[in-house]
């Protein structure tokens, strides 16, 4: 996979998600449960607010000093036995990696969830040379046996799927002849990757942490994939965002903490993985050699750029599973691994406007994901200004129509009004939030918002189109 | 790309030629160490107990004297198997191992063999015993230190693993399990590992099954005059 997760044009993929009601009852049925869930988290762990600026603050000033800190974490990654290498982009980083798997002689790798490595097409790098990469989060498992499907959320990739449909691709895909109880399926398929973990010659992780002041990674997963891959493999290859980093382990208990919340609704994740260094001599099993390559790929342009704050993000989905056009839309309708308003604010910034305006469209600026967001990331004012930019600077859409009080803004309302994912009934505010906009609106009029369904309003502008 | 290289690109993304000390990192908040601060070791002890319930874990509250027991109890309550310990100063003084004879075959993880022995032998048991260096109420999780005689696959392949807990190491929450690692940062073992009941995933319909790569069930013997 790389940043672009379809070829279909915006319209094809638009139509095509609307019409996928299973998919749509799906968002809708998590966003409620999960969304519930850590609001229930959040009020018996009291003060959010307070919670939330000291992640926010640790971010920033990571953020301001990452030079400092990165150095840091790479001498003292060094210095418990680690080899680190830097990569400019996805091409350095896939050749370091296939660079490692030719001088072990590795054809098969086991894989724990990782964005990163999504976001770099590491798999396709990988399999090009004949490496066998399986992916082992149950979720992302299920993806890749479906000849190879697409994520539709960050932290829950096969959100779109029911189990009937997991159901048959195991037993298309792998001989599987039980029944589409979750237990049974998932048992079944811990079988296969038990397998696979204890034949693996490389593991390959991401990062949710690095720990500056030891060198370490943090990673947390509930099914145990982290530790497995982890234990059983002779390598160990880390794939690490730029900005991945906390000052030390005081920060990390914060971030952690947030992040579980914030995620799944959990106080914890199950495992919590820190890893520092390759095995010690008197230690018998884990990894001899762990590698950790420190990607780039477009961050450093962010930190220079005005959108700096988006890097604080730490990829716990809050604001997806809140967004009101996202439950109407679903993750694949952006076409990007990182939906949501998450990548209506990063993508275009990673990689550029011009192909990636329109997803920035996807978004009422109502504000909800704001309110969720654990780090405190400014997302509807990035996304408003990125609207600006697309119209203004970058000239690829009139202003009046998309910039700002996007077509797809208006239709959208504020999600804690917002109950179904079918019915828009007895809506009342729906409008955007006037804060960013208050400054542009001075000279010019608020458009009407009309009162209708996303799925209604899309139609009618599409029969509209054809009818002219 | 050297490290020279990137450090610089970042250093000028932030405009500087060279990483500059930064300024303390000031907390404006203490909301992490308010957190059940004014549990007694009794409360902690119970919220992590009731916590452990929540979550699905087995919890035995004992004393030394009464360990072997509440261990065969333990044992008796995981799936039936060989029995992997780790090689514990503790468990020998709790006399872990002759507890179990009569139980099922135990085997103690072993430092001096080889990485298939042990790892053979962690695969084919059913249950894993290894101990806490601290146990956090507000999750039911425990703090572990996989290294040397605590190999990382004890506590991972078999399907089930019981974590012996003192009850003077209960704490509040990561908070104290991080400034713990803080405090001993200097000789931090390779994997350390927080760990918060069984494996689970929730990623077919949302439905949480317990039990994918890691154990299906664990056990929490808290130890209440250690
Ligand atoms: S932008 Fe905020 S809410 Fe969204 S994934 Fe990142 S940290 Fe979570």
């Amino acid at each position: 996979m790389s940043i672009k997760t379809s070829d279909l044009s915006f319209k094809q993929r638009m139509r095509k998600n609307l019409n996928d009601s299973f998919m749509r009852q799906s968002i809708a049925a998590a966003q409620d449960l999960i969304n519930e869930k850590r609001q229930q988290q959040f009020d018996e762990l009291g003060d959010f607010e307070k919670w939330r600026e000291l992640a926010a603050d640790i971010r920033s000033h990571v953020l301001e000093n990452l030079d400092f800190y990165l150095e840091e974490f790479v001498s003292n990654a060094e210095k418990a036995g680690a080899t680190v290498r830097f990569a400019r982009d996805a091409v350095e980083a896939n050749a370091i990696a296939r660079e490692i798997f030719c001088k072990k002689k590795a054809t098969r790798a086991v894989k724990s969830k990782s964005m990163v490595t999504e976001e770099i097409g590491l798999n396709e790098a990988l399999e090009e040379i004949g490496v066998q990469i399986l992916e082992t989060d149950l979720g992302e498992y299920l993806l890749q046996v479906d000849d190879k499907d697409k994520p539709s959320h960050i932290v829950i990739p096969a959100l779109h799927k029911d189990r009937k449909r997991i159901r048959q691709v195991l037993a298309d895909q792998l001989g599987y002849d039980g029944d589409d109880v979750p237990e049974n399926m998932t048992k079944f398929v811990r079988g296969i990757l038990r397998q696979a973990f204890l034949a693996a010659d490389i593991a390959v992780t991401g990062c949710n942490f690095a720990v500056a002041a030891t060198g370490t990674i943090a990673l947390m997963t509930n099914e145990g994939n982290g530790r497995f891959v982890t234990t059983i493999p002779r390598t160990h290859i880390v794939f690490m965002g730029m900005e991945r980093i906390v000052p030390s382990f005081k920060e990390l208990d914060i971030m952690f903490s947030m992040l579980a919340r914030s995620g799944v609704g959990a106080r914890t994740s199950v495992y919590m993985s820190l890893i520092t260094g390759p095995k010690a001599s008197s230690d018998v099993d884990g990894p001899e050699e762990l590698y950790i390559i420190i990607v780039d790929n477009g961050r450093s342009a962010v930190l220079a750029s005005e959108f700096r704050d988006v890097l604080r993000c730490i990829r716990c989905g809050a604001c997806m599973l809140e967004c009101p056009a996202y439950r109407h839309v679903g993750g694949h309708a952006y076409g990007v691994l990182y939906p949501g308003p998450l990548g209506a604010a990063l993508v275009p910034l990673l990689a550029g406007y011009k192909e990636y305006k329109d997803i920035t469209k996807i978004c009422s600026l109502c504000g909800a994901c704001n309110d969720v967001c654990p780090v405190k990331i400014p997302l509807y004012e990035t996304i408003y200004q990125h609207r600006r930019i697309i119209a203004e600077r970058e000239k690829l859409t009139p202003f009046l129509e998309d910039a700002v009080f996007s077509v797809y803004g208006s239709i959208i309302g504020h999600s804690r009004l917002y109950r179904t994912a079918t019915s828009m009934a007895h809506l009342g505010n729906m409008a955007p939030r006037i804060g960013p906009l208050k400054k542009w609106t001075k000279s010019r009029e608020m458009p009407k918002i009309p009162k209708k369904r996303f799925r209604d309003w899309f139609a009618d502008r599409e029969n509209k189109k054809d009818e002219k | 790309m050297t490290t020279r290289e990137f450090i610089g690109t970042v250093s000028h993304a932030l405009g500087r030629s060279t990483p500059q000390t930064p300024a303390p990192l000031v907390y404006r908040h203490s909301v992490q160490v308010d957190v059940m601060q004014e549990y007694s070791q009794d409360e902690l002890t119970t919220a992590f107990a009731d916590y452990s319930r929540i979550i699905g874990v087995t919890v035995f509250m004992t004393t030394k004297e009464r360990f072997p027991t509440t261990l065969v109890e333990a044992v008796k309550s995981c799936s039936a198997g060989n029995i992997v310990l780790a090689d514990d100063p503790l468990l020998n003084e709790l006399g872990a191992a002759q507890a179990l004879s009569d139980v099922a075959p135990a085997q103690v993880w072993d430092t001096n063999s080889t990485w298939e022995k042990n790892v053979r032998l962690a695969e084919n048991a059913a249950v894993g015993i290894a101990v806490a260096r601290m146990a956090l109420a507000e999750s039911a999780t425990v703090l572990l230190y996989s290294h040397g005689g605590t190999g990382r696959s004890v506590t991972l392949l078999p399907e089930s693993t019981i974590y012996i807990i003192r009850k003077s190491m209960i704490r509040p929450r990561l908070t104290q399990g991080m400034a713990y690692l803080q405090d001993h940062q200097n000789e931090l073992p390779s994997s350390v590992n927080f760990v918060s009941g069984p494996s689970a995933t929730s990623d077919i319909e949302l439905v949480r099954v317990v039990g994918v790569h890691g154990p299906m069930h664990v056990a929490h013997i808290i130890v209440t005059d250690l």
